[in-house]
């Protein structure tokens, strides 16, 4: 174990998503209050199927070059794979971490976790829309993670973590726990997910999907009267996490710090959030005192609060379970409202968020919430970002088969 | 990247094994076993639990309840415990059967249980909802890797779930196919491989009370791991199963600098019938 005043640091940053390619441009977006959703055709097989999603529009490979091994090339790739590869270059590249100038020792003890729930899925539907057979016969082969850890030169134990919605946050979380047993010296954490007919058709059978196909800027509508399911989001986000001395010791720029971890689970339903609250409720009291802090320390709360019915009146009781009287105190917006869900990749973008909130002092807002729910009492933060000291920010995190996952992030000191 | 001096060069983490077993059929025989009872003790999966599941979480289901029949701590209470399961390659029969689907007939085809039910977190997630699980619930790997990254997972969460629920273990199953499924272009399968389902109950142990001689998984480091005859990381299930059913001592190098060391516990006789294994703790 390392040293207990040790923390964990996140050094870099990288991102792909429908609200931009950068920390400032994605900051920018949620200031704004801007909505990345849109209409989309992901029609297959010659059907017309438009749908109301938020897709990512470009994939910048600027600065992340210096990273990836010169025989990677982005036009052969899979769109996952471009937005595991690139988002993950671009968090080393911030984090002034180039593998080219480390040792092998080094580079051993760099660590790569990612979340992506259904990677198998999303390879066989690519494969099959392009008229190949791999579901047929699945080839055996080392999974996304493994492949873009031999991209970017790292030589570190690596993984992939699946909890549903949840999975990124997984993935930040166990990543902490690498650091804090010692295991490796720095860890790139996210995940990343891909828009697909497949799941697209799943979700909406489900009837999981907002049917606002009219006016896509107002469907992901969390916590309003009116709110009717989620919108399909896809991107990579990923971050540089390292202890806090080794972060210092290179002069690193700290977004922030990762001050505690709670994952839970309601094991009631493998689809549905449980009424009770209190699964969610103990991750968020697990990832508090994990941080040492109390309910009344955070100054941000960012809900997972997707826009569903159901989803987001279990979680404003997990709040308000959790929090006590400080639930109706604290700012909490849901940027779901803004950028969709993205999936596997929702919770490291809601860490993303809070780490916007801490570095410009402002809290993000949730677009369209014009008739709040009375089922979801909380101190919501309506259409515009507000501008408060934040310090302390809490991001919640759920999935299917009930994972509850709360991350605490705070300012460096 | 210039790394602080006085970050650990040395590095350990343990686990003692409460419990190993291991459960194995054809896929032709799975249907048939996800319509069985489903129970131990206080513990059993409701009535059609398992009806859309896929065949990995019907095999990782049949392990725990084998994993929990030789579980040396009896009936402890396992409301707090934690789930991670490694599957590789989960989901592929019912994967092409959407895809058929969704190409004839649209997207109304599309089975709603594709997401919940055949994904990698799904086999955690059936045993967490099932056996009524608390603690954190995932899954991990899903290709060649998934055995050694469900290992390190486990061992690397046991410090921490050992803070927040003392009392609390974690059941790593790890399931996969000797061979994958081959399926015809309509979906029906052309082989009948076989699916082989891997608990172990692990519970972190501080390496101040390590005892060598009791089963445990150990990960530590170890300089130039890859050149000293190790297993290698993608060691298939089938190989780490029958080394763990022959109770022998097996090492796998996760880098080249980390390896972990699994110290199964000692064989006892089979049990109920020749798919299905179970193995006891060493007594203390």
């Amino acid at each position: 174990m390392v040293s207990e005043s040790s923390q964990i640091v996140i050094t870099g940053i990288g991102a792909t998503t429908p609200l931009g390619n950068s920390f400032n441009a994605i900051g920018d977006a949620l200031q704004a209050g801007r909505s990345g959703v849109d209409w989309c055709d992901i029609g297959t097989f010659s059907r017309q199927q438009e749908h109301v999603v938020a897709q990512v529009q470009s994939v910048n490979l600027a600065m992340e070059k210096a990273v990836i091994s010169p025989s990677w090339c982005i036009d052969k790739s899979s769109r996952l794979e471009q937005f595991a590869v690139v988002p993950a270059a671009h968090a080393l590249a911030d984090a002034g971490i180039q593998t080219s100038s480390c040792t092998f020792e080094q580079k051993n003890r760099i660590g790569f976790i990612a979340g992506i729930g259904a990677e198998q899925l999303k390879d066989w539907e690519r494969d099959f829309l392009d008229g190949g057979h791999d579901v047929f016969h699945a080839k055996r082969q080392p999974s996304l993670v493994h492949r873009a850890a031999q991209i970017l030169d790292l030589h570190g134990p690596a993984a992939t973590v699946a909890a549903a919605c949840a999975s990124s946050g997984y993935a930040i979380a166990l990543g902490k726990t690498w650091l804090e047993t010692g295991l490796v010296d720095a860890c790139v954490v996210g995940g990343c997910d891909v828009l697909s007919p497949t799941a697209l058709a799943a979700f909406h059978n489900l009837r999981a999907l907002s049917r606002r196909d009219d006016d896509p800027k107002k469907a992901s509508r969390p916590f309003d009267q009116n709110r009717d399911g989620f919108v399909m989001g896809e991107g990579g986000v990923f971050f540089v996490l390292e202890r806090s001395e080794s972060a210092l010791s290179r002069q690193s720029k700290i977004y922030g710090v990762l001050a505690g971890i709670g994952m839970s689970s309601d094991a009631t339903h493998m689809v549905t959030p449980c009424s009770d609250p209190v699964q969610a409720s103990r991750a968020i009291t697990e990832a508090l005192a994990d941080a040492g802090l109390s309910p009344a320390d955070v100054d941000y709360i960012n809900a997972h609060a997707a826009s569903t019915p159901v989803g987001d009146a279990a979680e404003a009781g997990a709040i308000r379970d959790a929090f006590g009287s400080a639930a109706m105190e604290i700012p909490t917006s849901s940027t779901k409202s803004m950028s969709g869900h993205l999936i596997s990749a929702a919770a490291a973008f809601e860490a993303l968020a809070c780490l916007v909130a801490i570095q410009r002092n402002i809290v993000p807002p949730t677009i369209n919430l014009d008739n709040p729910d009375e089922d979801c009492l909380l101190r919501h933060v309506p259409h515009q970002s507000i501008s408060l000291p934040v310090r302390v920010t809490a991001s919640n995190s759920f999935g299917f088969g009930g994972s509850n996952l709360c991350l605490i992030l705070k300012e460096a000191a | 990247m210039n790394h602080s001096p006085s970050l650990p060069t040395d590095f350990s983490a343990f686990c003692q094994i409460d419990s190993c077993a291991t459960v194995s059929a054809h896929l032709s025989e799975v249907q048939a076993l996800a319509r069985e009872k489903h129970a131990y003790g206080s513990y059993s999966l409701p009535t059609r639990f398992l009806r859309h599941a896929d065949e990995q979480t019907v095999i990782g289901v049949r392990s725990i309840l084998k994993a929990m029949a030789a579980d040396t701590q009896g009936n402890s209470d396992i409301s707090n415990d934690a789930v991670i399961a490694a599957t590789c390659l989960a989901g592929q029969p019912a994967a092409a059967r959407t895809m058929i689907g969704l190409r004839d007939k649209g997207p109304v085809a599309v089975t709603p249980h594709i997401v919940p039910q055949c994904s990698l977190h799904s086999v955690a997630s059936a045993a967490s909802v099932g056996f009524g699980m608390h603690g954190p619930n995932f899954g991990v790997g899903g290709g060649i890797h998934a055995v050694s990254e469900g290992l390190l997972l486990a061992v690397t969460l046991a410090p921490l779930l050992a803070i927040t629920s003392p009392s609390a273990r974690i059941w790593l199953i790890c399931t996969g196919w000797d061979q994958q499924p081959s399926l015809k272009p309509n979906g029906e399968v052309d082989n009948d491989p076989l699916c082989r389902g891997l608990t172990l109950l692990l519970k972190h142990t501080p390496s101040h009370s390590i005892d060598n001689a009791r089963p445990q998984i150990r990960i530590t480091s170890q300089q130039d791991s890859y050149s000293r005859g190790h297993y290698p990381a993608d060691t298939p299930l089938k190989e780490l199963y029958e080394r763990l059913e022959n109770g022998i001592r097996t090492t796998v190098a996760i880098t080249n600098s980390c390896v972990i060391e699994i110290t199964p516990p000692e064989l006892s006789p089979k049990v109920h019938n020749v798919n299905e294994t179970v193995f006891r703790k060493e007594a203390p």
